[in-house]
């Protein structure tokens, strides 16, 4: 069920696990999106038996249903099996509206009333939703997706650091064998211009073990080139490795498929 | 490969419910339901039209004189499918927008044709028969037409399900956002348009809000954005994008983005916004004497393009586009350059072999025309 062959190859032959622990970031930028990329991590493991936590931000889970129908993989029935849980933002913001809320379930709670913890009622439901998973001790991806987004709320980029440290030290609760409970994938949106959401990235990148970062061609738009597909893995657990390594490809996104190739190479060049 | 989630090529593909809406259409390339704009042209550049669930913000040109015409064709469109409309705006009342809607017409006023009809091209003629527009949406087009030298009947705007939304003035209290976000969401209450829960549909919702932003909102915009003097703004942004995805509805947004003095706000609200697009103006500006624009109004930047529920975006044959207001219509076009008509341009058409005789060793034997 892998989705994106070139992908797959790419992150194979730099050594990226991504069922290991530890953290994942993905960042795109206002004329790049992650979303295949994301797509591609989820279904990639769910093929390896692993449970996967969805919080999506930016957009609404039948966009990700939609994608996956469209490549052969019928999310919605996933979730309905309870492999994948989803908390979709966009749902959960469209009820703090509602006059009558029970304010103690409502992570947006902070926009009426202000917080000096406000990420604390969402990291409480994720943790809810993720505790079967962690009492039996089975193996899950937490994908928090466009974390930038909460920026628009008026938080702070120190609380939304401190929220993934939370998520952070969640997925890190294993058994005493030193084994990771799960992986922290996280996707944010870099705009040049804008200082808050470039802090916010710095500062995930810095708790990273691989940083995959989509962005667009300094020299403007391509029909044949989408942007660059850097990858940056940094190997914590060798000592002597002190900067990380850099693998830069380019990609194009067409219909059904993601395609990566060497800088240079499109088909149009060649 | 593991049999987990994959789906046969045997099973039906999307459900077979049979809802139609008046004035929606099912997308060619997902699974999307698209309405018009109002603006065939401006249809065409969103991929067919506007998807079910989508914000479409438009960049205000300086002096909000073409935004205001994007809107109003944007809710005579929704007028004349029936469709639910809601209108707020703190810079205009809102009831001037609606009563000055452009009157709807049976043939498309078509000026362009009659102009070309009357001066033939003087050069590249084999393109006199074709259209600057592409002809692909011509056939299968689903808005109206409008004409804009004609208002709209009153008995028209009178029978439709127009909300115009004004400030509470009691309510001073809390924040205009707020109350507008309020209103939005209990006229999605009352029509019954979220799908939450999950009951067939048979209307769309419109929203044209216009000048949202501007100094009439508050002055959330300055130098001061470190202190997230706009963060209302972005709250309401984001939780419109919230409502609009969870109910049927479509929405069109006008913010006068030359305002704001931070760039990361504009930044902020285009990443919310489904389809971006800017409109600048020649008014004013030395562009409005520049030869190279002498056929059009202003510049029409694509912005942004979403891909919803697909991997692509809707692909454009042009980066460089503009808008033209006619006397009847308002267009957008594919950029094109003015041939240059002058006499002083034009090349010199002698042969320069002829011109010459040949070199003098040889005599005047030679001929003039050298036969290959």
């Amino acid at each position: 069920m892998n989705m994106f062959d070139s992908v797959t190859n790419a992150l194979e032959s730099c050594g990226v696990c991504i069922d290991e622990g530890g953290l994942l970031l993905l960042s795109e930028t206002s004329s790049t999106t992650a979303c295949g990329l994301v797509c591609h991590v989820i279904t990639s493991e769910l093929a390896n038996n692993h449970h996967v936590c969805f919080v999506s931000m930016q957009h609404t889970w039948g966009h990700y249903c939609n994608i996956g129908n469209k490549l052969g993989v019928n999310l919605r029935q996933l979730t309905s099996d309870g492999k994948i849980q989803v908390i979709e933002m966009l749902k959960l913001l469209s009820r703090t509206l509602d006059e009558v809320t029970d304010s103690a379930d409502d992570p947006f709670d902070f926009i009426k009333t202000p917080s000096v913890h406000p990420l604390h009622k969402l990291y409480q439901l994720i943790r809810r939703t993720l505790q079967p998973w962690l009492d039996k001790n089975e193996f899950f991806i937490l994908v928090l997706d466009g974390i930038s987004f909460l920026l628009n709320l008026g938080l702070k980029s120190a609380d939304i650091h401190n929220f993934i440290n939370y998520c952070r030290n969640l997925t890190e609760m294993g058994d005493l064998s030193g084994r990771y409970a799960g992986t922290l994938v996280v996707v944010t949106q870099l705009y040049e211009k804008d200082d808050e959401t470039s802090i916010v990235s710095s500062k995930i990148i810095h708790t990273s073990n691989t940083y995959i970062s989509l962005d667009s061609l300094k020299t403007g738009l391509s029909r044949e080139v989408h942007g660059n597909f850097i990858i940056n893995v940094l190997n914590r657990k060798l000592p002597h490795i002190c900067s990380p390594e850099v693998w830069t490809f380019q990609y194009k996104m067409e219909d059904k498929n993601m395609k990566l190739f060497a800088p240079g190479t499109a088909s149009g060049v060649l | 490969m593991t049999s987990v989630g994959s789906v046969s090529s045997f099973q039906k593909k999307g459900k077979s419910k049979s809802i139609s809406i008046p004035g929606t259409r099912p997308s060619i390339h997902n699974s999307q339901l698209l309405t018009s704009t109002g603006i065939p042209s401006l249809d065409y550049l969103l991929g067919g039209g506007l998807p079910v669930g989508s914000i479409l913000l438009v960049e205000e040109d300086r002096y909000d004189v073409y935004s205001k015409l994007f809107l109003k064709y944007f809710l005579a469109e929704g007028v004349m499918n029936k469709h639910m409309l809601t209108v707020a705006s703190l810079d205009i009342s809102p009831q001037s927008i609606t009563e000055t809607l452009p009157a709807p017409v049976d043939v498309e006023p078509n000026e362009t044709s009659e102009s070309f009809a009357n001066n033939p091209m003087t050069i590249a003629w084999r393109y006199q028969n074709q259209k600057s527009q592409p002809t692909s949406f011509g056939s299968n087009r689903f808005s109206h037409n409008y004409d804009l030298t004609k208002v709209m009947a009153r008995e028209q705007t009178f029978e439709a399900n127009i909300e115009s939304w004004r400030i509470n003035s009691n309510e001073s209290l809390r924040n205009s956002y707020w109350q507008l976000l309020e209103a939005i969401k209990k006229r999605i209450e009352t029509g019954n348009m979220s799908t939450l829960d999950g009951s067939p549909k048979t209307n769309v919702l419109r929203l044209g809000l216009h000048s949202i932003g501007s100094p009439l909102w508050g002055l959330e915009y300055g130098f001061y954005e470190k202190d997230h003097k706009w963060k209302n703004l972005t709250t309401f942004f984001y939780v419109l994008r919230a409502l609009v995805r969870t109910c049927y509805s479509v929405c069109l947004v006008t913010v006068p983005s030359h305002l704001f003095v931070d760039p990361a706000l504009i930044l902020r609200l285009q990443s919310m916004a489904d389809f971006v697009v800017r409109l600048e103006s020649f008014q004013g500006s030395d562009k409005e004497t520049n030869p190279v624009f002498k056929d059009y109004h202003g510049l029409f930047h694509v912005v942004k393009l979403a891909a919803i529920n697909s991997l692509v975006p809707p692909l454009l044959d042009s980066v460089d586009w503009v808008f033209k207001l006619r006397r009847h219509k308002l267009t957008v076009e594919k950029l094109h350059l003015p041939p240059d008509l002058s006499d002083t341009v034009s090349r010199n058409q002698e042969d320069p072999v002829r011109s010459k005789t040949g070199p003098t060793c040889m005599g005047d034997k030679l001929p003039k025309h050298l036969d290959f």
